[in-house]
């Protein structure tokens, strides 16, 4: 009988083996940061077609014809959150086509990271509808580079629910992981693949990301990823001071009829993105938001943005104050209440102020590759400040040779020697100019942009030529 | 009903005898899944050939046979209801595992056993329904990624007919040995919901055609 259970005992074994290895059970764990969910090829411009485009844009004297047309690649990649928590991220990867020898073979790839979006729906593969998409394939991909643009968690098809703005080290993480899945995209599915050249750029928020990335590549990836070199654009560098500037409207303009004075230009907007950013983060930027948020605002403020609703209809649906500036974040009607404000500057354990410590890239780093900055001294939005903070704050340690310029686009000594720097001072001045009333209005987002992305590709080519 | 009839018929072909015989067995199974899905219809952002493949499982089978006679038995095969894992094909390849559920496919036969019971290895044939219930299926993480937010699934229950052929090894009077091969009609409609950004809900559909080939090696006691 002994036998006979024997052959039971074991039919049970065999079977229960069989349930072990033979499928189901847990499921799978989601897949590795930086790989491809999925990636296709969303469309194609010839190098005419291109050329047309960038002239009807105005975009040639600055950008210069283009010798490619654009391959527009779109992929969806795994990137962790804040938290350590994978989660999905999509990126515009355009890529240059056509006969020319600058078109064709290994080319060099820009990392950009794109300026400050309210839009959910933001795609830097939509070189269509995306005027900094199409600012990027003229300055870039026209003359032969990559470009990979994530379009950032929080946004497009990201599985995050919010987006982790300003957040230096989460914002760098997404860029590699994006540079990551775009490289194994194009070596398996394009014939223009990347170069061992990788320069890292963007604009306003970009601009810090991109100088985050370089610091998180250079410490954590030097053995992945060397960054030939740099151009961050009216980043807001110096976080905690750009921070301290805003809070202490009320107190730097007392006795005007405006508590806002030293709010920037958007602010209203910037700060539901930001508190929801460092709040998911960190978890102590407020216990509630109607601790930082003045009423009827606290009720929906914290899931505002990214949103494809229009800007017009939340101010006229009351979820932001109806003020055209959108720089009422103090005082009654205000964004923000007084109270969550004085705590910035009078409780040393403020989780606000810390996130904005946190977050500053000035000090506690030092670039390896040639890095320059450009912004305008007269930006409304990111105040010049950053540029210039962060310029004296690493060439404070930097070796002459590696010196950080900045280009200030309203000092013509700034700007290179030559007709090139004469022709960029004279071309934004006099588009300032022509701008007239508007010129405040249109200088952060539109008259700035195209000026420093010149210049930044400018000094990348010069990186190149020097074979630095 | 048509199959019900059919298991009717074949039932009252079993029971036409005598020399009655109870059998209860256990053992490994074996689910070869050879699934074929139409593309997920349905919604953004999956547009374009976005499929799914049911993956093979293992489990525990065991069931009970009921010999009428010597030539004829009615068998009811069961098992522990095992998970099989979902993968993305198509525009999903990436996404690896997209999904899971657990299912559970009692199977009735009316089997002819070839041979005299003087023979320690008989052949048998079956013929059956299979009633196939689908639970507990959920989306991964990657699938979520896919769908483009939290999603549930709901999978109809299938019923079709059922095949099988086999070997039986007596070692004595009471234990054996019994091998099999089935095939089963599965098929089910799934619907997979998803809310998306902004509280979208998003439903998506497509049929399942399981086509499950079902190895078995088993121990059986009679008595």
């Amino acid at each position: 009988m002994k036998f006979k259970f024997a052959w039971l005992a074991a039919a049970v074994a065999a079977a229960t083996f069989l349930s072990a290895c033979g499928g189901g059970g847990d499921d799978a764990p989601p897949s590795q940061d930086g790989q491809v969910l999925s990636a296709q090829l969303a469309g194609s411009i010839d190098q005419a077609t291109f050329a047309a485009s960038v002239n009807a844009k105005g975009l040639t004297p600055l950008a210069g014809a283009p010798k490619c047309g654009v391959d527009v690649r779109y992929v969806l990649y795994v990137t962790k959150d804040p938290l350590g928590q994978p989660a999905t991220a999509s990126a515009g990867v355009l890529v240059p086509n056509g006969t020319d020898p600058a078109c064709t073979g290994n080319r060099p790839v820009v990392l950009y990271a794109h300026g400050t979006t309210f839009t959910h729906s933001k795609n830097m593969a939509d070189l269509q509808n995306d005027s900094e998409a199409g600012l990027m394939a003229a300055m870039f991909v026209g003359q032969g580079f990559i470009v990979v643009a994530p379009n950032f968690l929080g946004y497009d098809k990201s599985s995050l629910t919010y987006h982790p703005y300003l957040n230096a080290e989460s914002s760098a993480l997404d860029m590699i992981d994006g540079l990551r899945a775009a490289k194994t995209h194009l070596n398996g599915a394009s014939a223009v693949r990347p170069s061992d050249k990788l320069f890292v750029t963007g604009y306003s928020q970009g601009g810090h990301v991109a100088a985050a990335t370089q610091k998180v590549m250079e410490r954590d990836y030097s053995a992945e990823f060397t960054v030939t070199a740099s151009g961050p654009m009216s980043g807001p560098h110096n976080l905690f001071k750009t921070v301290s500037v805003i809070n202490s409207s009320p107190t730097t303009c007392a006795g005007t009829p405006n508590p806002n004075c030293t709010v920037n230009a958007g602010g209203t907007l910037f700060t539901p993105l930001l508190l929801t950013s460092w709040q998911k983060s960190y978890g102590n930027v407020y216990a509630s938001p109607s601790d930082a948020y003045q009423a009827p605002f606290a009720a929906t403020a914290e899931t505002l943005f990214p949103t494809d609703t229009p800007i017009s209809d939340l101010v006229a649906a009351g979820k932001l104050p109806a003020d055209p500036t959108f720089t009422k974040l103090f005082g009654t009607g205000g964004l923000i209440n007084e109270s969550y404000r004085a705590a910035f500057f009078s409780d040393p354990n403020n989780g606000f102020a810390a996130a904005a410590k946190k977050n500053t890239l000035v000090g506690g780093w030092t670039p390896k590759r040639p890095m320059a900055l450009c912004g305008g001294a007269q930006d409304p939005t990111v105040f010049f400040f950053n540029t210039t903070d962060l310029q004296a704050d690493l060439n404070s340690r930097l070796p002459a040779q590696l010196a950080v310029p900045a280009f200030n686009m309203e000092d013509r000594a700034s700007l290179p020697a030559g007709p090139v720097g004469d022709q960029l001072y004279g071309g934004f001045q006099q588009q300032k100019a022509a701008a007239g009333a508007n010129a405040t209005a249109l200088y952060h987002g539109t008259l700035v942009p195209p000026f420093c992305t010149a210049l930044v590709r400018g000094f990348f080519q010069q990186v190149l030529a020097a074979g630095l | 009903m048509k199959q019900l009839l059919i298991a009717g018929a074949l039932c009252a072909l079993a029971l036409g005898a005598h020399a009655q015989q109870h059998t209860v067995y256990v053992g490994g199974a074996y689910i070869d899944v050879h699934s074929k899905a139409d593309p997920l219809a349905g919604g953004s952002p999956l547009e374009n050939d976005a499929r799914v493949d049911v993956n093979d499982a293992a489990t525990v089978g065991f069931g009970y046979t009921y010999r009428y006679s010597d030539a004829y038995s009615f068998e009811v095969a069961l098992g522990v209801p095992p998970r099989h894992h979902t993968d993305g094909r198509g525009q999903l390849e990436g996404f690896g595992q997209v999904a899971s559920f657990k299912q559970g496919g009692p199977t009735v036969f009316a089997n002819y056993h070839f041979g005299d019971a003087s023979q320690k290895l008989r052949p048998f044939v079956g013929a059956g329904i299979n009633y196939t219930h689908f639970w507990d299926g959920h989306n991964t993480v990657a699938g979520n990624w896919a769908a483009g937010g939290p999603t549930t699934l709901d999978l109809k229950d299938s019923w079709g007919l059922a095949a099988h052929g086999g070997l039986t090894y007596s070692i004595d009077k009471h234990w054996s040995l019994i091998g099999t091969l089935a095939y089963a009609q599965v098929k089910s409609d799934l619907t997979a919901t998803t809310t998306a950004f902004g509280g979208q809900t998003i439903v998506r559909t497509t049929s399942i055609d399981f086509r499950p080939l079902v190895y078995t090696a088993s121990v059986g006691y009679t008595f």
